[in-house]
């Protein structure tokens, strides 16, 4: 292939908008000499590390610093039962908030796969009690390795991670950067995913768990003129092709947010599992749905109780006392039943009242109640009805059917 | 030793006992009606079998596979096959079908995995279906020689959870070109162990990977090298192909270094009888033949009824249907319904399975297949195998005729013409299918409307450092590429690096085919329970023929009527009915130039190329009686025009030139239609693609161009385009220079398909005579 006929043939292909290679490599240069002078209109500087040099933005939030409503120092309450529940995962019962680190990376796509760039790598611990934050920008692409030595340092230093959706997006992705940076990838570390955890907890009340969502209708912090997710890979591209650099300083701000905003977030899950604060029904729900899978009844138990005239609630509790005390099952589904639109709770009811309580009368009455609820289909409700009516004694009326 | 069965079959209250081929044989050549339709009986003589010892450096595991299936010494070309890979020589085995040919590469796998406990294997098919064929057969084989690795068929069926365990743990992977461009190079960082520990590569099948889809695979093999290369492994190929005319330029061109070829076949294999059947004329007045298909099926009839085991192969699903209708009824009295199968793309994998082991095991004493069978799932042994209709090339024939044969006893195949011109010439002229050559496979990986997309790929997968090469590129040139990329703003150069840096993932705007592999499912719905009940899958393009409303799809003989056809979500619904037709759609394409980009002279006409709009168009149905095939009605379709935006070339003539040439437009234009046949083919040669890559359409007197002229188009098969026109186009003056010689030079006398394709009834002046005149004008300065 001669060289000539390439380039000729190339531009057939699609004439690219800069045209030769000479203006290219010059436009190139200028860019990175922009870049170069305009990092000064983004927060931090560039530092000497082990590794080489590195642009970085160090912050410290003081103890008393308060994200919407809750402040960060209650994250360092956080017990290792409690996240290891939240998570459902025993690996997290060692869990030390003073020596974990908040994981959360800007990237050049949401993609995913070996050709996705972290440009932005955001990590906070605690340091005496203040939350310190650490953003490592890369000013070109050929400073990812100096980053990743840096983090992995960060890395090597806690004993746990915590990310928001990093189990399946930061995380991979940062595995796969050190593989091809050829550096050893950094042992993994117990992961504490925020959005698995809070989605457990929250998903009855929001439909969205995303960070912001749980940000505003959670934390009670409302971001101002932050910059979409969507947008950022597109900024730092433009950063990369003009060297103007001042757009991006409101996706820094955007990665601090996200990382104070997961700091917060573990303090209000912890406070909303040791029930410091009042919380809404749905939630205390979710939360004994969560500690009965997390084999932990006793708690279960407690929220339960605390969800008071919640008709799911009071339901997941006869459940539980049934095998022991049906009589009590029972009054806690009387109680349900006029509050449970769906009429499962009558339909729990009748099932009771039925094969334990051998009550067929009382069962068919409140049978009748869950089919006009429409709590069953049709057939299994007339099946129902035609068992109970025999067991009274009595054919059922056509009209019931 | 013939074959003896010992099978008893019921006929008339008395016992009948099946005298096998030579029975056949013996009432066929007794038998005027058939004896006088036979244009061809040619016996190629049995062989036997070449073996050879594996050498003293193969370990217990090799021998242990061949042990454990009564195999005392592989055939020759196993195991020069398996030295040869063992030697970590790249290979590629182009031996005839049914020879065997996956032991070639499964006995240097367990050797390799056996050996060493971190050594892995990438094994690509095809097509999917394939690949889940052999999965079973190579987890048996690594069991049988005591090797412990996760076999994993990798697609785009796999579970997620499994996906998990093969990146991690399985030692064979098993998948398809399309799940390795897209699913597994663009992640080789999780499967970091694969590619680490990659000792051997096997491409089974490569025949199929010919002109542009082969071209893509080239580039897929070329990100392959740099990321195995990357993870510190460098594995040995090896290849496997049906007999083609250069399996080790063609292999070599695929992986861009020297391939060691296999090409001497030791397997024995009995006497090979060949026939060319030509229908019986039934009516002299119209020169009509009896139907094609009806002609085989009564072959195979006779077949089955002496108990040959044999193999019915059609050109379409439809005629599979329609061939096994017809075979269970009249068979009916003489054996059961099961011994007759349906094989075909739209069948269930599991109910496939159930077929393939059928046949193994002599259950299955016919079976009619599409060329679904052609490739390498084993079937066992048949007997007979009956074509029904020219399958377009020589490779193509004698694949499906490797179907049939056994190691010892005699085999025959047959097959009949059908009343497509190229089978009306062959049957006049039979000798040129023992004569011909089979065709060569040819691919162009570095056109740059292939090679760049890929280009793109890579550098997503791994950033290029400094005197990187692509592919065969020299390092200056893939800079240049590289720049050129940068220019589109899609790799930034960072440190003397290129690095991909834009918001995409290059590969899902890469499709290795032509046409979406999407399939749709067709789901029966019983009108009374609403129960529904999944019936099988047809590819995106087959189900605007077959499954559009109203259509009668059928399915192991079983006839049920679409209900409705849900496109956008890819499923039809169809119910069970008993009519006594079969629906046949009716297509037309039509080409429309959009844009010119560049145009000139050709001699005394004109010539262009540009962005062209190809429609495909089912236009309506017909319904057909079974049997008789008589037209009994037709239909109208709705489904939206098939589209496809590309480039052509285009060449147009006046049709004043009938005139000067005295002779009607009719014949001018047919002139031309075998014209644009030998411009196809010498397009295919200089483009180094596949006849199907191009496709050609005549417009006379069409929209654009006005009644007084004909236009004649040779568009890239591709959606967008693949750069096979604007070449074309650049050197118009050599291609029709080419073209005039292949027709001059051809020995036939009015046109032949190796030149301006067959024609039935020679007229005068031949289509092949008018085509001359017309190249002779067309390259007149």
């Amino acid at each position: 292939m001669m060289l000539a006929s390439l380039r000729e043939r190339l531009g057939r292909l699609a004439p690219p908008p800069i045209a030769t290679r000479s203006l290219r490599s010059s436009l190139r240069e200028r860019a990175r000499l922009a870049a170069e002078h305009n990092l000064c209109d983004l927060p931090g500087s560039v530092v000497d590390t082990p590794d080489g040099r590195l642009f970085v933005r160090r912050r410290e939030y003081p103890r008393s610093h308060r994200h919407g409503m809750t402040s960060v120092d209650s994250a360092l309450r956080a017990t290792g039962a409690a996240v290891a529940a939240l998570a459902l995962d025993p690996t997290l019962r060692g869990f030390d908030p003073a020596r974990a680190l908040f994981l959360d990376t800007e990237t050049t796509g949401l993609a995913g796969g070996t050709g996705t760039l972290p440009f932005l790598l955001g990590a906070a611990w605690f340091e005496d009690g203040a939350v310190v934050s650490e953003q490592a920008f890369l000013r070109e692409p050929c400073d990812e390795p100096v980053a990743l030595c840096n983090l992995a340092r960060r890395i090597a230093s806690a004993t746990h991670l915590v990310t928001f959706n990093g189990k399946s997006f930061d995380w991979p992705l940062l595995r796969t950067r050190f593989v091809l940076a050829r550096l050893p990838p950094p042992a993994p570390r117990p992961h504490l995913d925020l959005l698995h955890a809070a989605r457990r907890v929250y998903k009855r009340r929001l439909r969205d768990c995303r960070l912001t969502a749980l940000e505003s209708e959670v934390l009670g912090f409302v971001r101002e003129g932050d910059v979409p997710g969507s947008m950022i890979p597109a900024l730092y591209l433009d950063f990369l092709a003009s060297g103007v650099a001042e757009p991006l300083a409101g996706v820094f701000e955007h990665n601090a947010h996200d990382l104070v905003a997961m700091v917060a977030l573990l303090g209000d899950l912890h406070a909303a599992w040791s029930r410091e604060t009042d919380r809404p029904a749905d939630d205390l729900f979710a939360m004994a749905q969560v500690a009965l899978r997390a084999h932990d009844p006793a708690s279960a138990e407690a929220f339960l109780h605390a969800a008071g005239d919640h008709p799911e609630a009071l339901r997941l509790r006869a459940h539980l006392c049934r095998p022991a005390d049906p009589a009590g099952a029972r009054t806690l589904l009387e109680r349900a039943a006029p509050l449970d639109a769906t009429g499962a709770a009558s339909l729990d009811l009748a099932k009771l009242l039925e094969h334990r309580l051998r009550d067929p009368a009382a069962a068919r009455l409140h049978a009748r109640e869950a089919a006009r609820a429409g709590a069953e289909d049709p057939e299994a409700a007339a099946r129902r009805e035609a068992r109970l009516s025999a067991r009274i004694g009595r054919r059922v009326p056509p009209s019931v059917l | 030793m013939p074959h003896v069965r010992t099978v008893l079959v019921m006929r008339s209250d008395v016992l009948w006992r099946p005298g096998g081929l030579e029975a056949v044989l013996r009432r066929w050549n007794k038998r005027g009606e058939v004896r006088s339709c036979l244009a061809a009986d040619h016996v190629a003589p049995a062989r036997s079998a070449r073996t050879a010892a594996l050498g003293p450096e193969a370990a217990a595991f090799a021998r242990r596979v061949l042990a454990a299936r009564g195999i005392e010494e592989p055939y020759s070309h196993q195991t020069l096959a398996y030295s040869l890979a063992n030697a970590g020589k790249d290979v590629v085995v182009a031996t005839p079908t049914a020879s065997g040919k996956s032991m070639a590469y499964v006995l240097p796998l367990v050797e390799r995995l056996g050996a060493d406990p971190q050594a892995r294997a990438l094994l690509l098919f095809p097509t999917k279906a394939l690949a889940r064929d052999q999965e079973e057969s190579i987890r048996r084989s690594l069991a049988d020689a005591g090797v412990a690795a996760g076999t994993i068929t990798y697609d785009g069926d796999t579970p997620g959870a499994v996906r998990r365990t093969s990146r991690e743990q399985a030692r064979v992977i098993l998948t398809n070109p399309d799940m390795l461009h897209s699913g597994i190079l663009p992640h080789h960082a999780a499967w970091a162990r694969l590619f680490a520990g990659l000792c051997l590569v096997v491409i089974d099948e490569l025949h199929v990977y010919r002109g542009v889809f082969g071209s893509h695979l080239a580039n897929v093999l070329r990100r392959l090298d740099r990321v195995t290369a990357f993870h510190g492994s460098r594995p040995t190929y090896v290849l496997t192909s049906a007999t083609i005319a250069n399996p080790a330029e063609h292999a070599s061109r695929l992986l861009g270094r020297p391939v060691e070829p296999v090409t001497e076949s030791g397997a024995a294999h009995g006497p090979r009888r060949f026939f060319l059947y030509d229908p019986p004329v039934v009516n002299a007045e119209l020169g009509l033949r009896a139907s094609c298909l009806k002609s085989a099926v009564r072959l195979v009839v006779d077949l089955v009824r002496e108990d040959v085991a044999t193999i019915l192969f059609v050109s379409s699903r439809r005629e599979v249907e329609l061939g096994l209708r017809y075979l269970r009824s009249r068979l009916a009295k003489h054996v059961s319904k099961d011994v007759v199968a349906g094989y075909r793309g739209g069948y269930l994998p599991s109910e496939r399975r159930e077929i393939e082991k059928g046949l193994r095991e002599g259950r299955i004493r016919a079976v009619v297949s599409t060329s679904a069978l052609e490739l390498g799932i084993d079937v066992g042994e048949l007997d007979a195998c009956v074509c029904a209709g020219y399958p377009g090339t020589i490779s193509g024939l004698w694949q499906r005729s490797g179907r049939a044969g056994r190691r010892l006893g005699p085999s025959v195949t047959v097959l009949v013409a059908s009343s497509a011109p190229v089978d009306r010439w062959l049957a006049r002229n039979p000798e040129f299918l023992l004569g011909a050559p089979v065709e060569e496979a040819r691919i162009d990986p570095d056109n740059l409307e292939i090679l760049v997309p890929h280009l793109k790929c890579a550098a997503f997968e791994l950033a290029f450092a400094p005197g990187d090469r692509y592919g065969s590129m020299t390092a200056a040139d893939t800079a240049e590429a590289l720049g050129y990329l940068e220019g589109h703003g899609v790799v930034h150069a960072s440190g003397g690096r290129f690095h991909w840096i834009a918001d995409a993932y290059p590969a899902t705007h890469v499709s290795l085919r032509s046409v979406g592999w999407d399939n749709v499912v067709v789901i029966e719905k019983n009108e009374e329970t609403d129960e529904q009940t999944l019936l099988g899958e047809i590819d995106f393009h087959g189900a605007h023929t077959m499954l559009h409303e109203q259509a009668i799809y059928q399915h192991d003989a079983r006839t049920f009527e679409v209900v409705r056809l849900d496109l956008p979500n890819k499923k039809a619904f169809v119910r069970a009915v008993a009519p006594d037709y079969y629906t046949t759609a009716m297509t037309a394409t039509k080409v429309l130039a959009l844009r010119v980009s560049e145009e000139g002279s050709a001699g005394g006409g004109r010539a262009a190329w540009g962005d062209v709009r190809v429609t495909d168009k089912v236009t309506g149905y017909k319904k057909l009686k079974f049997e008789t095939h008589e037209n009994v009605g037709y239909g109208d379709v709705h489904l939206p025009d098939r589209e496809m935006l590309t480039t052509a070339l285009w060449i147009e003539i006046d049709a004043a030139e009938a005139e000067a040439m005295k002779v009607a437009r009719a014949t001018l234009a047919d002139g031309l239609r075998g014209l644009s046949q030998a411009l196809h083919t010498v397009a295919c040669l200089e483009r180094m693609c596949d006849p199907r890559d191009l496709g050609t359409a005549l417009e006379d007197g069409g929209a654009e161009t006005g009644p007084e002229r004909l236009r004649l188009y040779v568009y890239d098969a591709y959606p967008g385009g693949i750069g096979l026109s604007a070449p074309l186009f650049a050197s118009r003056g050599r291609t029709l220079d080419r073209a005039a010689g292949l027709v001059r030079s051809c020995t036939c006398e009015a046109g032949c398909p190796g030149c301006v394709g067959p024609v039935d009834v020679p007229s005068v002046p031949s289509r092949k005579e008018i085509a001359l005149q017309l190249l002779g004008r067309l390259r007149a300065s």
